[in-house]
C-alpha cells in the first residue's frame, strides 16, 4: 500500500511538472510589432510572425535584413525590440534590448550627427523637396519648413492612385471647411476656409473623359500656375458662372506644401496606368465637388 | 622636470574675466541660436528647438519600451458621429475606468444621430469632454481664460455657474512657445474670471476621475505647467471598429477617443516627429498617473553650471604651459562638450532631471574665443601703452 501510494505520488508529481513546464503555461511573450518578413519557428513549424501572436520561450525568431521585431512581455508590459538580422530566442532579444537601453554612451553616439548628413535618400522616399533641389526625405510633419515644396511627381502618382479608388475621395476627412455647388446649367462654385493653424495649398482638377490621353485636367476654377495658398483663417471663393460641363467631375487636391499643378497633372496622367509604385499614404487630401 | 601647470592668483582672475566674457558672448549668441549644435543634435531644422529635446530623442531610440497599463487609445479617424456615439455606448459595457473624448461637436447635424450621441454621453458617468480655452489677454488678468470651443450640446451656463451640475470637461489646449511649436508641457488648470471656476486640463480632469491621489499629488506640486514625460512609452491603439475584440483590455483602463491621423491635430513633439493631440494627452495622463514628473533645473543653475565648467576649462588653459597646449585643449573642449551631453542624458533617464546645458555648451564653445579676445585685448593695450609712453619720453 505504501509503495502504491509512493508510485501514485511520484506519477502525479511528474504529470504536474509536465503540465507546469508546458509551453502554454509560459505564454507570456507576444509579438507586438513586426517589420519585414519575420518568421517564428516553434512547435516544429515555421510561420510568419503575426502581431499579437503568442511566442513560447523556446521559439526561434528569424529576422531578415531590414526587418525588425518587437516582443511584449505581458508580465511587466515591456516591449523589447531587435533589428539584428538572424535567428534569436525571445530571451536573447530581451537581453540584447536591455543591454542597448542601459548603454548611455552608445545611445548618445547613435543620435549624434557629427559627420553625417543623414541617411541616404531613396528617391522613392522623397516626398518634399526644397524649391529647386532635393534636400532630404521628410519623414516628419514639419509645417515650419516653409522653403519646401512637395515632390510633384510623387504627388501625381498618389493622386492617380486615389482617383482610381473613388471611395477614398471622402468628404468627411477633408481637413478644412469646404463648400461647393455644381448645377446642371453650368455653374460651379467653391468656397474654402482654412481652419488650420498653418497655410494650405490646393488646386482644383477635373476629370475630362472626352480626352483619353489626358483625362485629368485643370478645372475651370483651378489655379493655372502653381496652386492656391490659404493662410490660417483665410477664405477663398471661386465661381464659374457658365460653361461647366455638367458631366465633368471636379475635385480639390490639398496639401500643406506648395506644388506645381502642371507638373503634377503630367505625373497624374502618366501614372494612371501604372500605380504600383504610388505611395500608399501621404498627407494629401482629395475632395470631390 | 618643470610642471606644465603654472598657477598664480593673477591667472585665476584672468580665467574669471575670460569666463565673464564668454558668458557675455553666449548671451549675445543665444538669441538666434542658429548655430551648429542644433544641426548636431536635431534631425531637422526647427524654430522651436531646445537642447533638452535631444534627451527625449535619444531615450526614445532605446530598444525597451513600456506598454502603458492605464491608458488605451481608440482611433476615430474614419468614424462619423453615429460611429462615435455607438462606440461610447459600447465602451460602457466594457467598464473602462474613464473615457476621455478628445473631440468636439461644433454644431447640430442629423437630429437622430445627435440625440443618440447626447444620450450616450449623458449616460456615461465617467466621461470627460473636451473644451478649448482662450486667454483673456488683458493686462489686468493675463492668466485668465474663457471657454472657447465646446460641443454644441454643452450648456455654457453649466460651465460657468457655481453650483450648477456641470459635465466633466478638460481643456485640450497644448501650451507652446509659438504657433506650430513643440508640445513639451501640459497645463494643470486654467483660471477663469470667476474665481470659483477653474477649468482643468484634459489629462488633469481624467486623472482626477480615476486616481484622486495622483491628482492631489499633481496639485500639491503647485506648478501651472508640467513637463510631459515622453520617451519609451507606447499605448494600445485600436480603430473604433475593433474595440469589441479588446474588451478585456479596456476594463479598468482610461479610454481616450481621438483621431490619430488628423492633419489638423498633429503637433511637433520633443521626440523629433509629430504626433497626434490624443497621443500627447495620453502621455500627459501617464505622467500624472505614474508620478513620472520631470524636474527642470532653474535658469540660474544652468547659467552657474555653465560658468563653473567654463571657468575650470579656461583656468586650465591659462595655467597649462606647454608648446602643444592649443591642440590638447581643443580636443579637450570637444570631449567636455560630449561629456556634458552624456551626463545630462544620464540625469534625464536616471533621475528625471532636465538640465538645460545650452549655456554650458555655448560658454565652453566660446571659452577659447573669449581667451583669444582677452589676450588680443591685452596685447593691444600693451602696444598702445608703449606707444603713448614712447611719445611722452
Amino acid at each position: 500500500m505504501t509503495n502504491q501510494l509512493k508510485t501514485f505520488s511520484r506519477t502525479l508529481c511528474i504529470l504536474l511538472f509536465m503540465l507546469a513546464v508546458s509551453p502554454s503555461m509560459y505564454a507570456h511573450f507576444k509579438v507586438f510589432s513586426v517589420k519585414g518578413d519575420v518568421m517564428v519557428k516553434q512547435s516544429g513549424k515555421t510561420e510568419k510572425a503575426v502581431e499579437g501572436a503568442d511566442i513560447s520561450p523556446a521559439a526561434i525568431i528569424i529576422i531578415p535584413d531590414g526587418g525588425s521585431v518587437e516582443i511584449l512581455d505581458t508580465r511587466d508590459s515591456k516591449t523589447y525590440k531587435s533589428t539584428t538580422p538572424g535567428q534569436h530566442s525571445p530571451s536573447n532579444i530581451i537581453f540584447e534590448a536591455r543591454k542597448q537601453s542601459v548603454g548611455t554612451v552608445s545611445a548618445v553616439n547613435r543620435n549624434l550627427k557629427i559627420g553625417r548628413s543623414g541617411s541616404s535618400t531613396d528617391r522613392d522616399q522623397v516626398v518634399y523637396l526644397a524649391k529647386g533641389k532635393v534636400t532630404r526625405t521628410l519623414e516628419n510633419y514639419d509645417p515650419a519648413s516653409d522653403t519646401l515644396q512637395i515632390d510633384n511627381e510623387m504627388l501625381g502618382r498618389f493622386v492617380a492612385r486615389q482617383l482610381s479608388r473613388p471611395e477614398s475621395v471622402n468628404r468627411q476627412q477633408f481637413p478644412v471647411a469646404i463648400d461647393s455647388k455644381q448645377t446642371p446649367d453650368g455653374v460651379l462654385q467653391l468656397s474654402v476656409r482654412n481652419t488650420l493653424a498653418f497655410p494650405v495649398y490646393f488646386n482644383v482638377l477635373k476629370i475630362d473623359s472626352s480626352d483619353p490621353a489626358a483625362p485629368v485636367r485643370l478645372s475651370e476654377i483651378g489655379q493655372p500656375v502653381g496652386c492656391y495658398v490659404l493662410l490660417p483663417n483665410q477664405v477663398t471663393t471661386r465661381i464659374q458662372l457658365a460653361d461647366i460641363d455638367p458631366d465633368s467631375r471636379h475635385f480639390v487636391v490639398m496639401a500643406h506644401y506648395y506644388f506645381e499643378v502642371d507638373r503634377m497633372l503630367d505625373a497624374v496622367n502618366e501614372a494612371r496606368d501604372s500605380q504600383s509604385d504610388a505611395p500608399l499614404d501621404l498627407p494629401v487630401y482629395l475632395h470631390a465637388l | 622636470m618643470k610642471s606644465p601647470f603654472q598657477f598664480s592668483v593673477a591667472k585665476v582672475f584672468k580665467a574669471l574675466g575670460m569666463t565673464a566674457l564668454a558668458l557675455l558672448l553666449s548671451m549675445f549668441m543665444m538669441q538666434p541660436f542658429a548655430f551648429s549644435t542644433t544641426a548636431l543634435l536635431s534631425s531637422h531644422e526647427k524654430k522651436d528647438f531646445k537642447i533638452t529635446d535631444f534627451y527625449n530623442i535619444v531615450a526614445e531610440s532605446r530598444a525597451v519600451r513600456q506598454l502603458d497599463d492605464n491608458v488605451v487609445i481608440v482611433n476615430i479617424d474614419n468614424a462619423d458621429r453615429a460611429d462615435i456615439a455607438s462606440l461610447i455606448d459600447q465602451l460602457a459595457i466594457y467598464e473602462p475606468a474613464a473615457i476621455g473624448l478628445d473631440v468636439t461637436f461644433d454644431s447640430p447635424r442629423d437630429s437622430l444621430v445627435d440625440d443618440y450621441l447626447i444620450s450616450v454621453i449623458e449616460a456615461s458617468p465617467r466621461i470627460v469632454q473636451a473644451v478649448t480655452v482662450n486667454p483673456l489677454g488683458n493686462s489686468v488678468r493675463p492668466d485668465c481664460f474663457t471657454v472657447g470651443e465646446r460641443s454644441f450640446f454643452m450648456d455654457s451656463a453649466s460651465l460657468s455657474t457655481p453650483g450648477c451640475p456641470a459635465p466633466a470637461v478638460g481643456a485640450v489646449n497644448l501650451p507652446m512657445k509659438m504657433a506650430g511649436g513643440v508640445a513639451r508641457e501640459f497645463a494643470v488648470k486654467y483660471s477663469t474670471p470667476d474665481s470659483t471656476l477653474v477649468i482643468p486640463s484634459f489629462p488633469a480632469a481624467l486623472a482626477a476621475m480615476v486616481d484622486s491621489a495622483a491628482h492631489a499629488d499633481l496639485l500639491a506640486r503647485g506648478n501651472d505647467l508640467e513637463t510631459i514625460y515622453y520617451p519609451s512609452r507606447i499605448y494600445r491603439e485600436w480603430d473604433a471598429t475593433d474595440v469589441d475584440l479588446h474588451a478585456d483590455e479596456i476594463r479598468g483602463r482610461v479610454v481616450l477617443i481621438g483621431a490619430l491621423d488628423d492633419l489638423g491635430d498633429k503637433h511637433a513633439s520633443p521626440l523629433g516627429h509629430a504626433i497626434s493631440g490624443v497621443e500627447i494627452h495620453a502621455r500627459a495622463l501617464s505622467t500624472i498617473l505614474d508620478r513620472n514628473y520631470v524636474t527642470a533645473t532653474p535658469g540660474w543653475f544652468n547659467i552657474l553650471a555653465g560658468a563653473f565648467v567654463t571657468f575650470l576649462f579656461l583656468l586650465l588653459y591659462v595655467t597649462f604651459v606647454v608648446p602643444w597646449k592649443a591642440i590638447v585643449l581643443r580636443i579637450l573642449q570637444v570631449v567636455v562638450l560630449y561629456l556634458i551631453l552624456v551626463i545630462s542624458y544620464r540625469l534625464f533617464i536616471g533621475s528625471n532631471i532636465l538640465v538645460d546645458f545650452s549655456f554650458t555648451f555655448l560658454m565652453v564653445t566660446f571659452g577659447l574665443f573669449a581667451f583669444d579676445i582677452w589676450t588680443g585685448g591685452e596685447s593691444l593695450v600693451d602696444y598702445l601703452g608703449k606707444k603713448i609712453t614712447g611719445r611722452r619720453s
